[in-house]
């Protein structure tokens, strides 16, 4: 396998916007393109999960080829639900590794909130096997972590106040991120009294419905941003089948994939985006990635351990939470902040980190990608 | 009321609801037997904010109960707001939906 780094990343701002699917992903890519010195591209890959169900459009890697003048090179969509841009990364990246191509353009984007919440929740369902009873019995994604969260609290004692300090935490370092969704500044008690969304999760404690798209130059040779590792693992896609419901096995599988490739541990992590696409999804994913050890992680966010000063920053973009989520966007806006961070060009940089790792999780657990890079 | 459950002929694990094939070894022989369905919830949520199709139901419970007989089941709770811990019987399956009380 060749050494593979990133070498330019683009992105919008993110929340509501007027653009289209089409021209979201056309901004990320031009400044990418333009980051990256205009490089000839072999291929593009895309990450977009709800382009067909909510803004009516396919096709959009061949779009994106002829729109940025790339000429007939091939394209393709990747759909993992919101995994997606993740899962496109990784795509791209094992090409480039196996000498297919010399340089990929991945972009990740979504066009979700011209639509009404029970249409995006509706069309967010369809990351379920509805072949089941389960789909049919009106679960949803923050249903399925509420009824995590239920159980993650009874367990392990910990309180609804520790899903708000991660939402505080994420929403603390999106106010100076100029392209999060939401800067506006909160605190805990607001956080703790606003509406239930599913019980125990209220509206601070989930990601929000995001327009945006972020993309990645990567090209072979070792002349930017290193890919260290590439990790994926799928899981069940139905609650029931979960054997223990307070680990999601897939992160676990992909981040021993990764650690093994990139010859480190979770003790050499300097700085980390994963996937809280809901406050309870930081605390399990921070577990499962060998951070902190099952059932502890709301202590440590209650000792400020994942954030500046702590063992590990992470979210320092803002998160799901709180940069928003335009779900086939958010693999690739992660991989951005990574790149970003080791490029030392970051918002709330974290000084001299040489090692970031990025989480990305679609369904209940059902994929879960985890890349590593280096300076 | 009397819960269908499904047994694997290959490997005898038990799984509901019906299925293509065995959760667990993929085999496709599935005997259908009839179990009391009770159970405890495993753990559950109130859902406010519910998809389209079901918006005007919302709130509802959702449970994940661990039945006596067997297999952990994804479920509606009739009425009231669920506990962990929770005693549970199953009452009917309706339109692809397990409901208990």
């Amino acid at each position: 396998m060749r050494a593979v780094s990133v070498t330019g990343t683009g992105m919008t701002r993110f929340g509501r916007q007027g653009d289209t699917l089409k021209s979201l992903a056309l901004a990320a890519c031009r400044e990418a393109l333009r980051t990256a010195g205009h490089p000839r591209i072999g291929a593009v890959y895309a990450g977009n999960f709800l382009g067909g169900q909510l803004a009516g459009q396919e096709i959009i890697g061949s779009i994106l080829a002829k729109e940025l003048g790339l000429g007939p090179i091939p394209a393709v969509k990747m759909e993992g639900a919101c995994a997606s841009g993740g899962i496109a990364f990784r795509q791209a990246y094992l090409m480039i590794a196996a000498g297919v191509y010399d340089t990929a353009l991945v972009v990740g984007v979504e066009k979700m909130t011209h639509a009404a919440a029970s249409i995006v929740t509706e069309a967010l369902n369809s990351a379920m096997d509805n072949d089941s009873s389960e789909g049919m019995s009106g679960l949803t994604f923050p249903g399925f972590f509420g009824v995590v969260a239920n159980r993650y609290m009874h367990e392990f004692g910990a309180g609804r106040e520790h899903l708000s300090m991660v939402a505080l935490k994420n929403r603390s370092y999106a106010q100076h991120n100029p392209h999060a969704q939401f800067r506006k500044p909160a605190t805990l008690d607001e956080i703790q009294q606003a509406r239930l969304i599913t019980d125990p999760l209220g509206l601070y404690h989930c990601s929000p419905i995001t327009d945006g798209a972020a993309a990645v130059v990567i090209a072979a040779g070792a002349g930017g941003i290193r890919v260290l590792a590439s990790g994926q693992a799928s899981g069940p896609p139905l609650m029931q089948d979960i054997p223990d419901l307070l680990t999601i096995e897939a992160i676990r599988q992909a981040a021993q994939q990764a650690y093994a490739q990139a010859g480190a541990g979770p003790e050499d992590i300097d700085v980390a985006e994963v996937h809280d696409c809901f406050a309870m999804t930081e605390l399990l994913a921070v577990e499962d990635l060998g951070f902190f050890a099952k059932g502890t992680a709301w202590q440590a966010i209650e000792a400020g351990k994942l954030q500046h000063g702590g063992e590990i920053p992470v979210n320092t973009s803002g998160g799901l939470l709180s940069r928003g989520h335009p779900i086939g966007a958010t693999g690739v806006a992660q991989i951005v902040q990574i790149a970003k961070q080791l490029q030392g060009q970051a918002v709330n940089q974290v000084e001299g980190a040489r090692l970031g790792l990025a989480q990305n999780l679609g369904g209940t657990g059902a994929y879960a990608t985890v890349h590593i890079f280096g300076k | 009321m009397e819960m269908t459950l499904y047994d694997c002929e290959q490997c005898q694990t038990r799984s509901v609801p019906p299925r293509y094939v065995c959760p667990k070894c993929a085999g496709s022989g599935l005997t259908a037997i009839q179990a009391d369905g009770a159970g405890t919830i495993y753990s559950c949520t109130t859902i406010y904010v519910a998809p389209e199709r079901l918006a005007a139901e919302a709130p509802y419970a959702i449970i994940l109960v661990d039945l006596d007989e067997g297999p952990r089941v994804t479920a509606r709770l009739a009425q009231g707001i669920p506990k962990i811990g929770q005693r549970v019987v199953f009452n009917r399956y309706e339109d692809g939906v397990y409901w208990f009380e």
